[in-house]
């Protein structure tokens, strides 16, 4: 396959150093594919798109009122990380996920840092994600987001930054570990010279994790995950990760509270107790007796069987207080004020438009910012300054002038790039990277972690919801390390 | 019945069936190593070992590279056990069984036979390697299903069973002997984090992953494995399962008593892993020992009580060439074996 026109101009490329010599981590993996015809390379794509509709892989997006269930959209070419580099990433990781989880604890508990002034009071207060009902709760193990997935993302100096935490309901494990099994299908040559590291182990590890929450320990804990249903965007990963771990997949009237306060599944022989419930519904909808009194997702008297300890939900109601674009400005200050110590990974420079300058600033140079709703995912309701139309930005400098604490700007990111087959041929496309991060009795992180992909030339949303792609992500052991 | 049916029959549904398992065996196998670093791959003689066929692989190549090896056990005709071999084998029994067993299903075989050996020698190839033994697998299953919802529970369905049933129980000992003995050997500071991904594509191997985990939850525990791959009653892939089904078999065939005793005697020395407390290497080592001997007996005394008495003048007239000639032709190691009962 020729590389010879490939150019990833200004950005940081993650295969490529030059436009024609690879980076070293890419070395093997570049003259592998080098050693590939046009032909070879083509059939290896097509095969793999057979093999993601074999086995079945899909996502579902609302469009019009239809849910559509698409299959995954995949790009052959791996995305290497250095072991040496993931390691350092991997600590700044643990380090972060700490620190919000001491966070979250303490605005549900002694409120020390807001006292200490480090965060203002009516960011936490006023968030529609801090929820009442979970004040004076402290889950076991003090852990509240138990699994995160973090949006890390290089900057044009080759710099990972974090540009997310994802607390509440992060999801694209599974598409991660499908992602190495289709690569083992059409690849399989290179990983007889590679030590790449093996992820097949999640299920395993969020398995442990969760047991770890079980407030029965004399038995084995029975875990469920709640899913809100067939027509959820994730139900695909709903249904893998309970098949994984061989736990039962529930929906919201599979389980019930009893006057006992503990949560029980309906099943054939009568009611079974269940000890964690690993839940994939919003936390409004968990129980139409504390939050949303129309839900259908969740189950009555849910939090009641929490609050008395009776049940494990991971990641606990409550936790996206800390999942808030807002907030994220003052992480790397959480981890000295809880940790004293030093964020390892840095954040991308965040203004505030409630703070008076960074309005100011964010009010002249809206042209050039990235605008974001505090409480979005998904890259829904972004002004993107610099490919917006006049009209965009007038509505979006009417939206944060009506609502200044609802928005956060950060500046255009220069995000990297790497290699894609399209249609033209190899030609470099932006990317960010989602690893799990779980948080029980123990911290861990996965290996690598989910590559989203921008398929569109020059584009810098990668999330599958708007036509992004993905790629099987390698920590790379080198040799001569 | 004829005894030269039955023994035919038999032998059919013990070709099929060692088709099907050194397939799943090489994919897994193949798979796990794309998981281990280069420094701790394992050895492709691995495979040698579980199939006994070390001696032969040795006569004819110099080296166990995965290249050799993965050609041995799936193309190579010189090699009465390589998949090419056993559908062959398969192929002849049932085309002298024409009139038992279901034309639909002969048609199945040749079938396979015609898509091994028109594409067994690409499949040497890695890339191509995968599809090609996901196609046999599921071509053999196949095979199977039809047996199972078209041929009357008839005499000639028993002795199918028994043969398909045995061939699992003595493959599945065989790979899970040669795999504990290698990981569970070795020092502890040799333990690593990758023998679990073996453990796990062993559970692989036996399409086992899902209903372990249902039954034992996610983690992989090497004694866990063991005992649901040897002793789990519900699993049909499990050797205690393997067991019931010739039980059942065998007992609707005439003069078993035979057969019974040394049904009774592996039962026994299955159900000793659970009496046991610690499973140590050497222990392994003895039971597995015990469960082989085992089936051989039970092969034996199949043989003898219901077989033609000529059986081991067949087998040892059976040469690599007149493999298309002859009817049947015999499991040269269990023969051996057999022997020196």
């Amino acid at each position: 396959m020729e590389w010879n026109d490939y150019n990833s101009g200004v950005f940081f490329d993650e295969i490529m150093e030059t436009s024609s010599q690879p980076r070293t981590v890419a070395k093997e993996l570049y003259n592998y594919l080098k050693s590939l015809d046009k032909n070879e390379v083509l059939a290896r794509k097509m095969a793999s798109e057979r093999c993601i509709e074999e086995m079945g892989v899909s996502f579902t997006i609302y469009s019009e009122g239809n849910n559509i269930d698409r299959h995954w959209p995949f790009d052959i070419i791996p995305r290497p990380i250095p072991s040496s580099e993931w390691k350092i990433v991997e600590k700044g990781l643990i380090q972060r996920i700490k620190a919000l989880n001491m966070f979250i604890n303490d605005v549900y508990n002694d409120q020390k840092i807001l006292k200490d002034k480090l965060v203002p009071r009516h960011l936490i207060e006023g968030s529609s994600n801090y929820l009442k009902a979970c004040q004076g709760i402290t889950p076991p193990h003090g852990a509240w987001a138990n699994i995160s997935g973090t949006d890390l993302v290089r900057d044009g100096d080759g710099v990972l930054r974090v540009l997310e935490d994802n607390l509440r309901v992060p999801s694209g494990v599974s598409y991660m570990i499908e992602n190495r099994e289709i690569t083992k299908r059409i690849f399989p040559e290179v990983f007889d010279t590679q030590c790449i590291s093996p992820i097949t182990d999640y299920p395993i590890r969020l398995h442990e994790m969760l047991a770890s929450l079980s407030p029965r320990k004399d038995v084995a804990p029975v875990i469920a995950v709640l899913t809100p249903g067939i027509y959820n965007s994730a139900y695909y990963e709903h249904s893998f990760l309970a098949q994984e771990m061989g736990a039962e997949l529930v929906e919201g009237a599979d389980l019930f509270v009893d006057k006992d306060d503990c949560v029980y599944m309906r099943t054939i022989n009568g009611p079974q107790r269940v000890d964690v419930i690993y839940r994939r519904v919003d936390d409004v909808f968990i129980d139409p007796e504390v939050f949303n009194k129309h839900s259908m997702l969740g189950v009555p008297g849910i939090m009641r069987a929490w609050k008395k300890g009776n049940v494990a939900i991971s990641n606990a109601p409550g936790s996206g207080v800390a999942d808030d674009k807002a907030v994220y400005a003052y992480v790397p200050k959480m981890i000295k004020y809880y940790l004293d110590e030093e964020a390892i990974l840095p954040n991308v420079k965040t203004y505030l438009c409630y703070e008076d300058d960074d309005f100011a600033y964010v009010n002249e140079h809206l042209e050039d910012l990235v605008i974001k709703p505090v409480n979005e995912s998904g890259g829904y309701g972004i002004l993107l300054g610099p490919k917006a139309t006049k009209e965009e930005i007038e509505e979006f400098r009417g939206l944060i002038a009506k609502n200044p604490r609802n928005y956060v700007a950060q500046p255009m990111l220069d995000l990297s790039t790497a290699p894609v087959i399209t249609d033209q041929g190899i030609a470099p496309r932006h990317l960010d990277l989602r690893p799990f991060i779980l948080q029980g009795e123990n911290c861990w992180v996965t290996k690598g972690g989910l590559t989203r992909v921008a398929m569109v030339e020059g584009s810098l949303v990668v999330n599958s919801s708007q036509g992004g792609g993905s790629k099987d992500t390698w920590i790379v052991e080198q040799e001569d390390e | 019945m004829l005894s030269t049916s039955a023994e035919r029959v038999y032998w059919l549904g013990r070709y099929i069936e060692r088709t099907e398992d050194t397939a799943r065996m090489l994919k897994a196998f193949s798979q796990v190593m794309m998981d281990i670093p280069k420094a701790q791959k394992l050895d492709w003689n691995m495979l040698l070992r579980i199939l006994s066929s070390e001696h032969e692989f040795n006569k004819l190549y110099d080296e166990a590279t995965e290249k050799n090896v993965i050609k041995f056990l799936l193309a190579d005709i010189r090699n009465p056990s390589s998949i090419r071999s056993s559908i062959k084998a398969a192929r002849e029994n049932a085309r002298t069984s024409r009139d038992v067993i279901p034309t639909a299903a002969w048609e199945m075989l040749n079938d396979l036979n015609l898509f091994i050996k028109e594409s067994v020698d690409d499949s040497t190839h890695k890339r191509v390697r995968y599809k090609f033994l996901t196609e046999i697998i599921s071509r053999s299953l196949q095979f199977n299903g039809m047996i199972q919802n078209s041929l009357s529970r008839n005499q000639a369905y028993d002795f199918l069973q028994l043969g398909i049933m045995l061939e699992r129980a003595d493959m599945t000992s065989r790979i899970l002997d040669v795999a504990a003995g290698i990981l569970l050997r070795r020092d502890s500071i040799e333990i690593n984090s990758f023998d679990m991904l073996i453990w796990l594509e062993i559970l692989k191997a036996q399409n086992a992953v899902q209903m372990y985990r249902s039954a034992n939850g996610p983690k992989i525990e090497p004694t866990k494995v063991l005992h649901f791959i040897l002793c789990r009653e519900e699993f049909p892939r499990s050797i205690k399962y393997c067991l019931s089904e010739i039980e059942r078999s065998a007992s609707k065939l005439p003069d078993n008593q035979d057969v019974f005793e040394g049904w009774d005697l592996l039962l026994g020395q299955l159900n000793s892993f659970d009496e046991n407390k610690e499973v140590s290497p050497e222990f392994l080592h003895r039971y597995f020992d015990d469960i082989q001997k085992g089936i051989i007996k039970i092969h034996n005394r199949i043989s003898l009580t219901w077989f033609p008495k000529s059986i081991e003048v067949i087998t040892e007239q059976t040469s690599d060439e007149e493999i298309d000639e002859s009817p049947l032709q015999n499991d040269e190691d269990l023969s051996q074996k057999q022997t020196q009962a």
